[in-house]
């Protein structure tokens, strides 16, 4: 059990260092880097289109499986871009097992002026998320908050890169649309940033 | 309406935002016990493991003698008989006592004998491939 200043101190640790002690059996370390990602991870599973208890079961699977797979981190990048990489790839595995709809190749033009209306209801990216389509969601999400390009989202989704360029292109425009009164008050409002390391 | 919508960098500034959650520490404290839970299993089924294959091992290599179960009764009844020789009775109900545990011990060999056929040998060595398949497939599902 670690002492309080030991916690303290861990708390200060860089990303990068916790990696190393975890990777040597420090298990205090790798809670500590649970604890400092776990809510940036959740809330990436849900964006993604996830239910709250899937997103939350997935993201403690995407966890262990990096707690296994911690010697393959390069270091490369933020901690936080490799574990969303982690739970992305697991929650498609399960969308094309058995959501395939989701990914269907549905190209018919989106009616943005019905959703004007909804400009004053919307308040933030979460609820916004909510108007898209599936697909458009998974690939906008993928693209922004997984930081996949769109050459990675089309190889991990098996669709091809027109595609995926159309959905995030639509999903991103009803983005700007829905969101552009409300992102003042977003920015006065920001709970926290991620600081990647 | 238009030139107020967001730039595609405000829209990455806000995917940057993470939702609070209330409960974070259980969610930690969940990550942390099904980890521990994986470990300590893992740690048993490799002791387990281990010690299975030791045995097997061993029944390779340990050729028991042919023992056969003595009819310690009958001895008990002789060495009681043996009035005159008091002493040495005792020390032969010592020795067929010892003798009866080794006869339990002994009667293992039908097993160290079963372990040591062909069908033995190829029923484990396909149980050892359907175990490696096994591990494939989850190190498959595991795979990042």
């Amino acid at each position: 059990m670690a002492s309080t200043s030991d916690r303290l101190d861990i708390t200060r640790t860089s990303d990068v260092e916790l990696v190393r002690m975890a990777t040597g059996g420090n298990n205090v370390a790798f809670s500590e880097l649970v604890s400092r990602h776990g809510g940036s991870l959740r809330t990436h599973m849900r964006r993604m289109g996830a239910q709250s208890a899937d997103a939350d079961d997935m993201a403690q699977e995407a966890f262990m499986t990096a707690y296994e797979h911690l010697t393959e981190y390069r270091f490369d990048g933020p901690l936080i871009g490799w574990l969303k990489k982690i739970a992305s790839r697991r929650y498609l595995r399960k969308v094309r097992s058995s959501a395939k709809y989701v990914l269907t190749d549905d190209v018919t033009s989106f009616d943005v002026v019905e959703h004007r209306d909804l400009v004053s209801k919307v308040h933030n990216l979460d609820a916004a998320l909510d108007r898209l389509r599936p697909a458009e969601r998974l690939c906008v999400t993928l693209n922004f908050s997984g930081e996949l390009s769109h050459q990675e989202i089309a190889d991990e989704l098996k669709i091809p890169l027109g595609t995926v360029k159309s959905h995030i292109r639509r999903g991103l425009e009803q983005l700007k649309t829905i969101l552009s009164p409300s992102v003042a008050q977003a920015q006065k409002t920001k709970p926290f940033l991620e600081t990647g390391s | 309406m238009t030139e107020q919508n967001l730039t595609e960098e405000e829209v990455g500034d806000l995917f940057a935002i993470a939702q609070e959650f209330p409960d974070a520490d259980e969610f930690t404290r969940r990550v942390k016990h099904r980890l521990d839970v994986k470990l300590w299993l893992r740690g048993w089924l490799v002791a387990f493991a281990g010690f299975v294959g030791g045995i097997y091992a061993l029944a390779q290599i340990v050729h028991m003698p042919g023992w056969a179960l003595s009819s310690s009764r009958a001895q008990l009844v002789k060495a009681a008989a043996d009035t005159d020789h008091t002493l040495l009775a005792g020390f032969k109900n010592m020795g067929f006592a010892g003798q009866d545990t080794v006869n339990f011990m002994s009667s293992s060999v039908h097993y160290l004998s079963l372990m040591q056929t062909p069908l033995f040998f190829w029923a484990s060595f396909s149980l050892c491939l359907c175990v490696l398949a096994l591990y494939y497939a989850y190190s498959q599902e595991e795979a990042i």
